[in-house]
Parts: C-alpha cells; structure tokens; sequence
C-alpha cells in the first residue's frame, strides 16, 4: 500500500519548495520518514491481522482434512465428519466465550470446565425436579452468568485473572461435589433429549447452536460498541483508560460471558449423556485454550476472531480423530496437540513480525 | 580435711550420676520389654490416602468405608489426592512427620509403581498398612499387610464371559454366522491406568486364544472413555470404521462410558440389543440401558460394596493380627453378607458376578439389590 493511498498519510510538501528554507525541507523528509515508518507497519498489520493469520488458520484445518482423507479410510465419511463437528462443538462454545477473555488482556479463565460441570449438574436436578427444559436452561445460565460475573468483578478489581479462576475452579466444583455427596444425577426421562440429541438436517443441534454463536459472538466483537471496547483493551490497556472505556465493566461481561458459554456446553452434556456430574468436561479447559491459540488470538489480547477459534476448535478435534483412525495412543495425541499449540503460537508470533504481543 | 571433704562430694556426685542414669536405663529398658502392644494398637482411627471423592465412584467407596468402620467403632480420616501421586507423597510425609498413629494406614495410591518409595516408608512406621482398590505391583507386596479390594482381572474375567455368552446368544438367534469372525470393539479406560491394563488381561484369559484364532476380530478400539460423554466420544471417532466393518459386540470397560457408546451406536445407524450387543466393565450410576436391553451385561461391581469390603478385612485383622497366605475371594451371596474369615488373606477380592439385562431386577448382592449397589 502506497502512503499516497493510505487515508491520513504524511503532510503534504510546502507548495513552493523555493519558498521554504533548507531546514524547513529537511524537517519535512525526517517527518515524512517518522509517517512512513509508522504506516508500513501498520498496513503490514492490516494485511496480516485481516488475511494472513485467518488463511493460516483455515489451511490448518484445510490440511488436516485433506491429508486424513488421502490416508486413513473412514476419515472423510459423513459420519466421522459429524462426529467432528459435534465433538468440536463443544470445544468450540466453550472457546468463543474465551476469546472474548483473550481478547480483553485477561488471557484465559481456568474455571470453564468446573463452570460446565455445575451447570450439567444444575440442569440435570432442575429436569429431575420436574421444572422442564426451558425453565432448567435459563436458569442454569443464570447460574453460570452469576459465576462469571462474580470472578470478572474480582479481576476488574485488580485480582489476577489466573489465579482467581484457579481458586473459583475449585470453589465452583466444590459446592455441587457437598450438595450432590459426589452423586451423578439421572435424568431419568426423555425430556432434555430435544437440547442433547437432536438433529436438523441431520446435523446435531450442538453444531447449529456453535455456528448461530460464531456469528453472534463475530458480530458483537466486530460491530458493537462493546466489541470494539474490548479489542481496544487488550490491544493497549492503558490508552483505552485514558479513552474513558469501563474497564471494569468490559471484565465483568468477558468473564460472564465466557461463563455463560461453558453453562451452554455443560447443558449440551448433562442432555446429550442423561447425566449431570462434577467430572464432566473435566479435560476441556486446556483443550479450548488450545482452540484460541491455535486460532492466532493474541495471548496478551487485543487482537483475535472468533470464526478462527472456531477454526482452532475444529483443527485439534480433526487431528486428534485423524490420530485415533490412524490407531495412536492418547500419549501421541497429546503430544501432538501440545506441539500444535507450540507450532501455531510460534507461526502467529512470526506472523506478528515477532511483536511481543 | 578440705579435700577429703572434696573428694568425699565428688564420690557422692558420681554415685548419684550412676545411680540416675541406671534408673533411666532400666525405666527405658522395662518399657521397651513391656511394649507387646502393637503400634497404634489403643487408636479407634484408621488414615485412608485415596483418590477424590470428586470421583462418582471413589465417593461411593469411601461411604462404604465409613460406614463399616462405624459399625466397629472405627473412624476414618480420608487424605485425598487429585489422581496425583506426587500430592498423595507429600500427605503421607505430613502424616508420618506429625507422628499420626493411627490404628491402621489403607492406601489407594494414584500410581502404585510411582508411590512404592512412600509406600516403604508407610510400611517402616510399624503402623499396619493395607493396600486397597489396585492391587500392589510386584516387589512392594511386602510393604503391605494385605490388600482387600477389587481385581480387576476377575472384572475383565467376568466380562470375557458375557462377551463369549452374547457370541452364543447371537449365533443361536441366527444374528450372527459362527463360521465368520465376530467383530469386536473395545472401548478403553486411559491404556496406562492399571485398572484398564488388568481388565483388558481379565477379558483376555477368556477369549484370549479365541482372539488369537480368529474366532473373534477386533475392529476398532478407542480410549479415555470413563464416563458417559467421553464414552460417546470415543466411540464417535471409531465410528466410521465401525459402520464400514460393522461390528457385533462392543465392550467398554464400565457401564457409564457403555452409555455413551449405545447412544453412539444408535446415532451411528446401530441398534444395542439387536444387531451389536455392549458388554460394560462394571455397574456404574444407572442400570436402566441393562433393563431396556440397550446393553447385554455387566459385572456387579458395586463402589461401596468394595469400600465396604475392604474397610472389614482391615478390622478383621485388627482383631488377630493373623494374616494366611494366598487369595480370598469373597463368596457372591445374594441375602446376606458372607461369613468373613476370621484370619484376612494376603490377597482378599470382593466377588464380580457377571449379570445380564434380564437378570437385573431380581439380582440381590450381599443383601442388596443390584440397583441399589449400582446406582451412585
């Protein structure tokens, strides 16, 4: 991109250069130098942050599929390939809400799994109590939105988000583990089968809610006043202070929407497996903090999307069925996760023009 | 005369130096002769290190374990360790660095091989140390008075057993032909959990050789599935393979990620019952898919059944102190708890019955019924 294109580019040159001194025109090419050092960057950051990173995100998973296809039978078929989305699903609600954490400067929350759990648990008793199924959801994402914003509260009042959501992970499975003695509860009955095992068009009702909540969570992080307040303090925390955006505020909501996500899932559980318990996506959490990284959301935030979270969901689902097709142990399969985060971190960082952030 | 008198104070001193540290010698001595009392032999507590009660499960064991330590005027204290056996070291550590004399150590370690080392040094108390729910690896026996639990070969024994009994069933309803090989699925544990290890060796003692012939072919394994939701996953991401070679018998190593998988099975085009037949582990949360007839069997494995279990060959040995060699493997009475041995064995097993979907309703165990022991 030329400066001559670029809006707000460098001050025009004097109109008569024989009017100005020799001094005057040298200021003048040191601060046309300053602008262009500025704005090459910056529409390098553009091109990076609008295609580069996204095309590296979907030619993950791009790749994945095609060298399972071409390898291991089975891998293409219709119904591994909704397994995968089913599975990714979960990992992929579960990652939106973290993104907007991400996002935000708080890096991650460490509590969505145990979030989940309470809530399979809360929707589970409130079916066996009788209240149905609407009323159990909304009411178990009023429990969940409670948690998140009870933990955004703590670290929009300095705490740090690591370890307050380390601490309410335990707090939050501790209380259903005393209520319930540490008792699955049965759903006896059919009734949360419309949440946890229906289809439209034959794909689960899981994938439907993911892909309606990739483009409600895209267009609130991009087309609302919200959104763009959250990019803008993760992206520089103190400027976006000094812009008078509610800082405090903008962490209650990430975390308590990060919350409600995982209740979602949790819900999606506890409907889909007739059950509500305290080990229930008890391996998730790291799983969704790798579905953020491998979709090139900046740790440090500020910069993400959550079309490529959702693509990180689907990459380490698609591997990880690929693996187990192909016959690896879990051993394998957590490695290689691990060494994709690794890889996918180290490729945006590079990406990134080895930025810090 | 002063130092005589000098001389006649120093004798005097020396004699009482003598004489006091005599008695202490003799005070130390006569204790140690009259110290036929056992280590925590006055102490009503008995320490449990185990695995969190976070764990449907575990917590089911452990309200066993209480309950008849209650019975016998025992109280148990639980440390609890998040399946981490370098937590679980340390507790011990505080334990044995606080002094703790309790009646009876029991302990479920997280890792048995990787907890040996604190297992020697829980044994060096003095303190009697009972090892419980996985079973001790070879070379730390010694370390343990005996163990009472669970065996998770006579687990995957019993379900050898029902996967040879559907074969049949199937073959004589004319649902499968017993000149082809009758595909097989098993949905594991994690591979390196010993429980899943055993199972697997328990269901090969069976059919093993059958296996081997190629009565049997295996067409798809899948692993981490532990309860319902990982179940469903693992069989999901077998389950394009399953639909290209079919499969007959699936057999997941409990009943929880049994449930997963019939609900994958159906969702795959399959019917449980019908055309594949799912074998689990052990009873586990709800046995409704056994009484539908969604699953063919199970064994009755009942969580406080064992930690019951367990908590009685402790005590039966703190009455004696006698300890015979070899196995006891508890009889499966159906009214009543079976008439305990007064002298505990080295190695002491809880029965695993094999049940199938129509036998549930009117199966008793040791007084219960099976819903009730299956159901936590």
């Amino acid at each position: 991109m030329s400066i001559e294109q670029h809006p707000g580019g460098p001050p025009e040159p004097p109109a008569s250069a024989e009017e100005s001194s020799r001094q005057e025109v040298q200021q003048w090419r040191e601060l046309r130098a300053q602008r262009l050092a500025q704005l090459r960057p910056e529409s390098w950051a553009d091109y990076r942050a609008r295609y580069l990173i996204p095309t590296i995100s979907f030619l993950a998973v791009v790749a994945v599929i095609v060298i399972g296809g071409a390898t291991t039978p089975g891998f293409l078929s219709q119904t591994n390939m909704l397994s995968i989305i089913r599975i990714a699903a979960l990992t992929g609600i579960m990652g939106l809400g973290m993104t907007f954490i991400t996002m935000s400067g708080s890096f991650f929350s460490l509590s969505s799994a145990q979030t989940g759990a309470l809530c399979s648990i809360s929707f589970a008793a409130m079916i066996t109590w009788g209240w149905g199924w609407p009323a159990s959801l909304i009411v178990t994402l009023l429990i969940a939105a409670a948690v998140g914003a009870v933990q955004g509260a703590f670290v929009a009042a300095g705490a740090n988000p690591v370890v307050i959501t380390i601490a309410a992970a335990a707090a939050i499975i501790g209380v259903p583990a005393i209520l319930t003695d540490s008792r699955a509860i049965i759903i006896d009955t059919t009734e949360a089968h419309v949440i946890g095992r229906s289809t439209g068009f034959g794909v689960p009702i899981q994938t439907w809610t993911f892909i309606a909540l990739i483009v409600i969570a895209q267009f609130v992080l991009v087309r609302t006043r919200f959104g763009r307040a959250v990019t803008l303090a993760g992206a520089n925390r103190e400027a976006a202070k000094a812009a008078g955006l509610p800082i405090a505020r903008i962490e209650v909501w990430t975390f308590t929407l990060a919350s409600i996500t995982a209740g979602i899932a949790g819900i999606f559980v506890a409907a889909q497996s007739n059950r509500g318990l305290i080990t229930n996506l008890e391996a998730t959490t790291l799983e969704v903090i790798a579905a953020v990284l491998i979709g090139g959301t900046a740790i440090q935030g500020g910069e993400g999307s959550m079309i490529r979270t959702a693509f990180g969901a689907m990459f380490i689902v698609a591997i990880n069925s690929l693996l187990v097709l192909r016959g690896y142990s879990p051993a394998i399969r957590t490695l290689v996760e691990g060494l994709a985060v690794v890889a996918g971190v180290s490729l945006f960082w590079l990406a990134r023009g080895g930025a810090k952030r | 005369m002063r130092r005589a008198q000098r001389t006649s104070v120093r004798r005097g001193r020396g004699l009482l130096l003598l004489a006091a540290s005599l008695v202490v010698a003799l005070v130390a001595v006569g204790a140690g002769c009259g110290d036929d009392e056992p280590k925590g032999a006055d102490s009503k507590e008995i320490i449990v290190f185990s695995r969190t009660s976070s764990d449907t499960y575990q917590a089911a064991w452990q309200r066993g374990m209480v309950k008849t330590a209650t019975d016998n005027g025992y109280t148990v204290t639980f440390f609890e360790n998040n399946a981490d056996q370098n937590e679980q070291n340390n507790q011990v550590s505080q334990q044995i660095g606080g002094g703790a004399e309790p009646a009876a150590f029991a302990w479920m370690p997280a890792d048995a091989s990787a907890g040996a080392a604190t297992l020697k040094r829980l044994s060096e108390t003095g303190i009697p140390v009972f090892q419980v729910n996985q079973l001790p690896p070879a070379g730390t026996e010694d370390y343990v008075v005996a163990y009472a639990g669970v065996n998770d070969v006579i687990n995957g024994r019993t379900s050898g057993e029902l996967i040879a009994e559907a074969r049949d069933e199937m073959i004589a309803d004319g649902r499968i032909s017993a000149s082809d090989p009758t595909r097989l699925a098993i949905i594991k544990f994690h591979p390196e959990f010993a429980a899943s290890i055993d199972r697997l060796a328990g269901m090969r003692s069976v059919i093993g050789a059958d296996i081997d012939a190629g009565v049997y072919e295996i067409v798809g394994e899948a692993e981490d599935a532990v309860d319902a939701a990982t179940g469903f996953d693992a069989a999901s991401s077998i389950m394009s393979r399953l639909q290209e070679t079919g499969v007959d018998i699936v057999y997941a190593q409990n009943d929880a990620s049994a449930a997963g998988v019939i609900q994958a099975l159906i969702e795959g085009g399959f019917t449980p019952g019908d055309d594949v037949e799912v074998i689990g582990g052990n009873c586990r949360d709800d046995v409704s898919d056994l009484t539908s007839g969604l699953q063919f069997g199970t064994g009755l494995q009942g969580a406080e059944l064992e930690g019951e279990f367990s908590m009685q060959m402790i005590i039966n040995y703190l009455n004696n102190r006698e300890v015979a060699a070899g196995e006891y493997e508890a009889p499966a009475t159906a009214d009543g708890y079976p008439d305990w041995p007064e002298t505990i064995s080295k190695y002491n097993f809880i029965p695993n019955p094999p049940v199938k979907g129509d036998e549930v309703d009117g199966y008793r165990l040791w007084g219960q019924s099976m819903v009730a022991w299956c159901s936590y």
